[in-house]
């Protein structure tokens, strides 16, 4: 008895680790069989030529599954067409925070017939189940090409979207750099590159909470905040900038403002434009705090309103010519900053993205950026960013080769 | 001289294969000769049949199965504990030699069972961890991004040493963008809470 005691004892030392806080390698395939499954359409522009796992670890915790993916997906250029963006989508579970994800490849210039890599670091969860297939699915879901067209289903609903956008702010800034290296030489090109690493360098930084119902239950910070201004909230109107060539002007809009915490934020707004409907518009924040600091919130997280509902109608239609329309996202946002909450005086928006019911986009020029003081200190492009980068790591003389590439 | 019947209790454990050496050789040597005994160990052994062929339950997937199903362990630990008193004030003819090793392991598996009850409870999902909610707050701050709920949070972006963009869209993502300095490589990647 004492020896099928000691098996027991022994077996359940054993079996233990296995449901508490082992970890478990991936393997990716396009078979059912991996534990990631990647899957390309038949008709894809882009091939799967390899895949690699090796630092994909699956943790039990708890009733949940930890996916910490990090993985690179080597992908060919099968189509006739530079690709230069590319979007996956990522998922663990549907209907679970933290159970789907998307990673995003912008500002590449991949002629036909050549390879190129996506990193994949992402960590997501799932419910711990007995189900059988892979644990984690990877779908293309979008390709943006050199003309601005698009392959790809899309599923995010905004894929095409960002790309399109990503890739119109990529080509404003290289041409932006490329023009001051022909009008100020090298040297020229050096200071500005300067002069906007120093600007990053100094953007504000504000921590952000959200919430899509109700007040949110966020940080010891916050709730100290709120317990200072109690559950008064008061009315406050926005301000806004308007930017020269923007298609779309913000007429109106308030927010329920109580200490660090803004409720119910809705935006009138009216396209401009005399032919094309409109289908989405973000709308900048700039947050000013009881001492007069301002911050600039499209730069940092939390970049504001970014639903579109037009009057009376249902989210998702479009604001026709000359109309206007209402943005009204539902959500509560929560301002932090150093771990203390940030008591919120006034609020001022501008326009900042655009996208029309034709699938064109509209950003702010560098003109626009310029004109404001406030605009400044915006958080630059995700090819500014490169370019600054390049320059950080390699030089000069790198940065000039990129910029002649293309 | 006749010989006494071992207790039910002895029989189910040699239908189970789980006495010592001697224990199954002195039950053997008695089921050989006793009918009855034979019967009883016979029953034992389809019993383990069938429960063998019972379909097992899901893995528990939430605290609420996880509850339901300690609160199923315990009441049939405590039923099987009223279960042995019966046998026990029954007219069983059964030897009174072996009674105080037995309830010194029969003790020493409650507390073991008690031990893994309260460790399996450890295990639980608790605030260190999301649930499957309905409604979840976005969090960013300058260590990473977290997607807390009513049941606690969860980190699922640390920047650590990579400088990175942070955004939360007001449509449920969390977007970070980063440059990774040595290829020169800028990946955004969302993850997404609603």
């Amino acid at each position: 008895m004492w020896n099928n005691s000691s098996r027991a004892i022994a077996l359940l030392a054993m079996a233990l680790p296995a449901v508490y806080g082992q970890q478990t390698k991936l393997s990716a395939g396009s078979d059912a069989s991996s534990s990631v499954k990647i899957d390309l359409p038949a008709d894809s522009p882009v091939t799967l030529i390899s895949a690699s796992t090796d630092q994909s670890r699956v943790t039990p915790q708890g009733g949940m599954l930890v996916l910490d993916l990090h993985m690179s997906l080597k992908l060919r250029n099968s189509g006739t067409r530079s690709v230069r963006g590319v979007t996956v989508l990522i998922t663990a579970q549907e209907f679970t925070p933290g159970g789907k994800g998307a990673v995003t490849r912008p500002c590449i210039d991949v002629p036909p017939g050549q390879n190129f890599t996506l990193p994949i670091d992402i960590r997501l969860v799932k419910p711990v189940q007995q189900t059988s297939g892979p644990l984690v699915h990877v779908q293309l879901d979008g390709v943006l090409f050199d003309d601005l067209s698009f392959y790809g289903p899309n599923q995010l609903k905004s894929s095409q979207r960002d790309l399109t956008l990503l890739e119109v702010e990529a080509q404003r800034d290289r041409a932006y750099y490329k023009q001051v290296l022909q009008a100020k030489g090298e040297d020229g090109l050096k200071k500005e590159v300067l002069s906007s690493m120093a600007k990053a360098g100094d953007r504000p930084q504000l921590d952000v909470a959200l919430s899509h119902s109700g007040r949110t239950v966020g940080s010891m910070a916050a709730s100290g905040a709120a317990s200072d201004a109690g559950s008064m909230a008061e009315k406050a109107h926005f301000a806004f900038l308007e930017l020269p060539d923007a298609p779309v002007l913000a007429v109106q809009g308030q927010a329920d403002i109580a200490g660090n915490e803004v409720r119910s934020p809705w935006i009138e707004v009216q396209n401009l434009d005399k032919k094309k409907a409109v289908r989405y518009v973000e709308i900048g924040w700039i947050v000013k705090d009881k001492d007069g600091n301002e911050y600039l919130v499209g730069s940092v997280p939390g970049s504001g309103v970014s639903a579109l509902n037009t009057s009376g109608a249902s989210p998702g239609s479009v604001i026709q010519a000359g109309q206007r329309g209402r943005l009204e996202p539902g959500a509560t946002l929560k301002f932090s900053h150093a771990g203390r909450p940030v008591g919120i005086d006034s609020m001022t928006g501008f326009v900042s993205q655009v996208e029309f019911a034709d699938g064109k986009v509209w950003v702010p020029s560098r003109r626009d950026l310029d004109s404001s003081r406030l605009l400044r200190t915006m958080s630059p492009s995700a090819e500014e960013q490169r370019l600054l980068d390049i320059y950080a790591k390699q030089g000069l003389a790198a940065l000039v080769a990129d910029l002649g590439k293309y | 001289m006749s010989e006494r019947h071992p207790s039910e209790a002895d029989l189910a454990l040699l239908a189970g294969g789980d006495c010592g050496l001697l224990t199954r050789f002195n039950l053997n040597r008695h089921v050989a000769r006793c009918g009855d005994c034979r019967d009883t160990l016979a029953s034992f052994g389809e019993l383990r049949s069938e429960v063998r062929d019972m379909a097992m339950p899901d893995f528990a997937a939430n605290e609420s199965d996880w509850s339901r199903m300690a609160g199923e362990m315990r009441a049939n630990i405590r039923l099987g504990l009223a279960a042995g008193e019966c046998i026990g004030e029954g007219p069983v003819e059964a030897t009174h030699r072996n009674r105080a090793p037995r309830f010194a392991i029969g003790m020493a598996g409650v507390v073991l069972l008690a031990g893994v009850g309260m460790f399996l409870h450890g295990l639980l999902p608790h605030d260190t961890l999301p649930g499957v909610v309905s409604s979840a707050v976005l969090e960013s701050s300058g260590t990473g991004v977290e997607v807390r709920t009513d049941k606690g949070s969860m980190t699922l972006m640390n920047q650590g040493d990579v400088t990175a963009d942070q955004t939360i869209t007001s449509q449920g993502a969390i977007r970070d963008s980063y440059v990774d300095g040595n290829t020169g490589t800028v990946t955004i990647t969302s993850v997404y809470v609603e």
